[in-house]
Parts: structure tokens; C-alpha cells; sequence
């Protein structure tokens, strides 16, 4: 789920294709407008949107089902996919994180083969190509968040056996490598951090333009 | 939208009010160093088992797990002011965490599972607004149809 700057647009993920929805809904918050989708037919496991909310990624994992898996690049003025990024054919795309610039987004997978590979893949938003592709320690990666102003992506890598924990793999964004791994329980699906830009120490004059005014 | 309506409102006042003025000024000074206090900078992971560990990402270390009150938890977001996380539990509920004492400070319930339909379970099933006054949640309930909620935060 994705809620625009101003609100107004709520973006949900969608993966049901049995009932005719899948893809991204764009709901309007207050009911007053009917709800549209883009890339129908795909199936959407997570977003991100840029913080000026011209952009919103989603994770397809359409691979699950013969198609492909990637991150689907939308234009929100046109509610179109503008580029798509593929990934691993059948894998499942988990985790997306923006760096709070909207520089780089990182995108988790892993591979439906077993054993699984487990990667997380950097994208730059400026032309949408792969800047580095990092192997993850473990086979699931389920969630990523980016955090200590965009130096480090914190990625979950989640174990589904008893008696194992699991740990939250960090990566240094400034090398895109690995660097430390702390332990936490079992099998987490999600990690949150601070959203960027609501934070004291964080440029955020993008988002009051009234406060120029006077 | 709070900057906004008070640089509206202190703009319009301090052509009547030099009084007026001088306390905008000072609330708008005010504002960034209120927001600069509450940067929180903990990651926070809700385990299948119950339990939420609290990582600091500075030190890359979890320097709490706050215990019990979560029934397999399976998303957590931040508020922007990292005031709160909302922990979505599977008793169709949201449990708030107040982030300054680590406990459980409210719970939200549900008329149904957290989650769209074909996707309960997913992380991404509860957002906030950008400036945090509503949090909207999806739930399914047992049907076709799924439902969009909104909280007053």
C-alpha cells in the first residue's frame, strides 16, 4: 500500500487473479471517485512511491504464474507502467526500498528453485537500470527498509523453521555489500523504519510549498 | 498540512497583529526543533511468534524485544513522526506501539483479516498519511470484496 503526497490516491498491491483484480487499484481516499487499476492482469506484491509521488514501484511477481517477475516503473500522472525491470523469471519480488533521494531502489527477491537464491538488486531511478545485484546470506528475503539516511538497506531474511532465527542483513548502500547481520526470531515478514523526510535532520521543503508564500 | 494552515494563518495575521507575529514566529522556530527531537532511528520487525524486536540502526543491534500483546504479527509501519508503529496482528486487529516506552499503548480491531483479498499477509496492508493525522488499513472479509478503512490517528 502507497498513499500519495497529498492523500488523495491510495495504491493497493494485488495478486488475486482468480477474482478478476489483480495489479495496482488506485482507490480515492474519500470514496468519491471510482477506482481505476494499472498493469491488470500482473500480479503485485508491494510499492513504493517517490516522495513527490510522480513515480510508484511495484513488485510483480507474475513469474509465479508463467509470467515475469520484475519491478513495474508507473507514472502516476497516466496511471501507466512506463519500464519494466525484470528480475529472475519465477521469482518472488518482496521487499522495495527507496533511499530517501529516490536515488536508487533497492528490490528483494528469491527464486521459487531449491535451494532458493536469495538477492536484493539495486535500481537507478534515473534511467531504471541495475546498478549492482547483492547476494543475500539466506533463501527468503521477505522485506527491505532503508535507514540512517539512506546509508544502510536493512533486509529480512527470514527463516521458516523452528528453533532458527532469523536475522536482518545490512547492506552498505555506499558500497552495496553485506557488512553486518543481527539476529531476530522467528520468520518476520515485514521491517518498518521512520519514513524519509518526516524526520528534523531531512530536507522536507519539497512538501510545503505554502510555506514559501508569505 | 499543519505547516501549511500555520504559515497561512500567521501570514494573515501579522498584517493586523504585530502580538500575533511575534508567536508565529516563535511556533514556526518552534516546529523544526520539535521534529528534529522525535527522529527515530530504530527498524522494527514483528516475529511470527509474537514477539516485535527493536533494532538501533546505528549500532546494528536490537536493544529491545517487547514481549507478548502480538498475535503473529505480520507488518509494522512507522508513523512519520516515528511517534507510533502499527503492528498488524492476525486477531484482525492493529496493535499500537508507542515507540518512547516500547509497549503496547492501543489496539485497533477489525472487522476483518488485514490484508487485500488474495493478499492478507502481505507487508505493505497499512500506510499513513504524509504528515500522519490518518492511516488507512485494507482488510478482506471472507468474500470477494475488500474494504478500505480509515483511522483518525
Amino acid at each position: 500500500m502507497a498513499v500519495s503526497p497529498n492523500s488523495d490516491n491510495i495504491y493497493l498491491a494485488t495478486e488475486a487473479p482468480e477474482l478478476g483484480q489483480s495489479g495496482i487499484l488506485v482507490v480515492d481516499a474519500d470514496g468519491d471517485k471510482p477506482t481505476t487499476t494499472i498493469a491488470l492482469g500482473h500480479l503485485i506484491f508491494d510499492l513504493a512511491l517517490s516522495r513527490n509521488g510522480d513515480r510508484l514501484y511495484a513488485s510483480d511477481v507474475s513469474g509465479l504464474i508463467g509470467g515475469q517477475s520484475g519491478v513495474l516503473v508507473v507514472d502516476t500522472d497516466t496511471n501507466s507502467v512506463v519500464t519494466t525491470v525484470p528480475l529472475s523469471n519465477r521469482s518472488f519480488v518482496t521487499g522495495l526500498a527507496l533511499t530517501p533521494d529516490g536515488r536508487h531502489l533497492y528490490a528483494a527477491d528469491f527464486t521459487l528453485t531449491r535451494p532458493s537464491n536469495s538477492t536484493v538488486t539495486v535500481i537507478d531511478t534515473k534511467d531504471n537500470s541495475v546498478d549492482a545485484t547483492i547476494v543475500a546470506n539466506g533463501q527468503t528475503l521477505t522485506a527491505l527498509a532503508a535507514a540512517s539516511r539512506g546509508h544502510k538497506v536493512l533486509a529480512v531474511n527470514s527463516v521458516l523453521s523452528l528453533g532458527h532465527d532469523s536475522t536482518v542483513d545490512v547492506i552498505d548502500t555506499r558500497t552495496n555489500t553485506i557488512d553486518d547481520s543481527i539476529t531476530v526470531q522467528f520468520f518476520p515478514l515485514s521491517i518498518a523504519t521512520q519514513p524519509a523526510g518526516s524526520r528534523g535532520d531531512d530536507d522536507d521543503r519539497d512538501n510545503h510549498e505554502g510555506d514559501h508564500d508569505h | 498540512m499543519r505547516k501549511f494552515l500555520q504559515s497561512v494563518f500567521c501570514s494573515r495575521r501579522s498584517v493586523a497583529f504585530t502580538l500575533s507575529t511575534g508567536l508565529c514566529l516563535a511556533a514556526m522556530v518552534m516546529t523544526p526543533l520539535s521534529a528534529l527531537a522525535k527522529a527515530n532511528n530504530n527498524a522494527y520487525v514483528p516475529n511470527n511468534n509474537g514477539t516485535l524486536s527493536v533494532i538501533d540502526t546505528r549500532t546494528n543491534t536490537v536493544i529491545a524485544t517487547i514481549p507478548g500483546g502480538f498475535n503473529h504479527p505480520f507488518c509494522a509501519t512507522v508513523s512519520p513522526n516515528g511517534k507510533l508503529v502499527y503492528v498488524c496482528s492476525e486477531d484482525n486487529s492493529i496493535k499500537v506501539v508507542d515507540t518512547e516506552t516500547n509497549t503496547i499503548s492501543a489496539s485497533i480491531a477489525l472487522p476483518g483479516a488485514i490484508g487485500f483479498i488474495g493478499n492478507e499477509g502481505a507487508g505493505p496492508s497499512v500506510a499513513f498519511s504524509r504528515h500522519g493525522e490518518r492511516a488507512f488499513v485494507v482488510t478482506s472479509g471472507g468474500g470477494v470484496s475488500s474494504t478500505l478503512y480509515t483511522i483518525n490517528t
